[in-house]
């Protein structure tokens, strides 16, 4: 990372690049808890060997051949019920980064999964702080898979994988990514959380479609209409709306 | 309200170490008390599911919160006034955890004493996961959710004593 310059205002400019470590969003919160950071400062490892998913998952990656960063934000614009809004604003820029190289069935998935056809490639683990009403510091952790081109999990690919392409430059991959956060970023301190939410729909895995869903082991026909304010899914359901927590809802085939 | 529904309103209430519970609406009063000398022990081993209301249990959450006593008076060197007690309240809809995770300890126990900035929990919203700083300083005197339950905007967490 030795020519790293992201075309950014601020997001990466701060750079901490650490050759390994456990987990970049751990490395993050050392830092916001050892002393003041700044906004955007960028947290990049080549080789992560405990990086955390979903409560108690782990996101499992080679070294030297994925993208694994994390990002320090201060949305104190935001309130804690608005949270979900930061979600899309990443899920926008990582989405917007991957267009330029995936032509067709890329698509999030609620709440920020990113997949090709039916195989994901990109982990998001978001960590807020909030004190009182109001989000201090956001730690936006972002795993893509890039250059690796084997998996244990069938379900899972890379971006050259899926789209047959030379090895990709992960510094200027990561670049790359740090403008489009950027961008939707400061879309959405500049109140264009209405208009994002439209974009993140369009882009929504299954949206406005009849799909079977289930919930505790009983299967249902339903059509995803919307997102909440809370970032809960909205199914209609036989006429009716039903809101879904995260795994409250399972996507069947 | 039939037989049925107040057994399962004294079950609830057995559960979840409230000492004294009185109920009001235009159909009827109802006042549940416990011995208090049994209630630490009750307090001790099952850590209030009190917000938690089961929705078979047809119990208004307000008339619930009045009656919260300090978690277990006898422990308590005095009597703590209620009233000076400040509630934490969930800032959002989601998940309450009480660690970092599944494998980690609690950020708070009951009697610990906290300063402003201290983290209590954490809220697992839509897989976006939020630590919930304390804005106050005092002593935990109760939880009032159980680890990984659900809970609701500006639910009642913690009871904490300035």
């Amino acid at each position: 990372m030795h020519n790293f310059q992201p075309k950014t205002l601020f997001l990466g400019k701060n750079l901490i690049y650490l050759p390994s470590c456990h987990s970049t969003n751990d490395v993050a919160a050392e830092k916001i808890q050892n002393g003041p950071t700044f906004d955007g400062t960028l947290v990049i490892t080549s080789d992560q060997t405990a990086g955390r998913g979903q409560r108690g998952n782990n996101w499992e990656t080679l070294p030297g051949q994925n993208i694994t960063m994390s990002v320090i934000l201060k949305p104190d614009f935001l309130s804690a019920t608005s949270q979900f809004s930061l979600n899309i604003a990443i899920s926008l820029g990582v989405y917007e980064f991957l267009s330029k190289y995936v032509a067709e069935n890329l698509r999030i998935k609620w709440p920020n999964d990113m997949y090709i056809g039916n195989k994901k490639l990109v982990g998001i683990l978001i960590e807020n702080t909030i004190s009182g009403s109001r989000l201090s510091n956001a730690i936006v952790g972002i795993g893509v898979n890039i250059n690796q081109l084997s998996f244990s999990n069938p379900k899972i690919t890379s971006l050259r994988l899926a789209t047959q392409h030379d090895e990709f430059d992960l510094e200027k991959l990561i670049e790359e990514l740090c403008v489009c956060l950027e961008k939707y970023y400061l879309q959405l301190k500049n109140r264009h959380a209405a208009h994002q939410k439209k974009l993140y729909l369009q882009h929504l895995y299954r949206f406005g479609e009849m799909h079977k869903f289930s919930k505790d082991d009983t299967q249902f026909s339903g059509k995803i209409i919307d997102i909440a304010d809370s970032g809960q899914l909205m199914i209609e359901v036989e006429g009716e709306i039903q809101y879904f927590g995260f795994k409250e809802v399972a996507f069947d085939i | 309200m039939e037989t049925k529904d107040i057994q399962k309103l004294i079950d609830f209430i057995a559960q979840s170490g409230l000492d004294e519970v009185n109920i009001e609406t235009s159909e009827l009063k109802l006042a549940i008390k416990r011995y208090s000398n049994v209630a630490p022990v009750a307090v001790q081993a099952a850590p209030a599911p009190a917000i938690q209301a089961p929705v078979s249990a047809p119990i208004p959450a307000a008339p619930v919160a009045p009656a919260i006593q300090p978690a277990a008076p006898a422990a308590q060197p005095a009597a703590v006034d209620t009233n000076k007690l400040i509630t934490i309240k969930s800032p959002m809809i989601g998940t309450f955890y009480r660690s970092a995770g599944p494998d980690k300890p609690f950020f708070v126990e009951v009697g610990d004493e906290i300063s402003s900035g201290k983290v209590v929990c954490i809220i697992e919203a839509m897989k976006l996961f939020n630590e919930i700083e304390s804005e106050i300083s005092g002593k935990i005197v109760k939880i009032l959710v159980e680890n990984a339950s659900p809970v609701e905007f500006d639910q009642p967490l913690f009871l904490v004593e300035p």
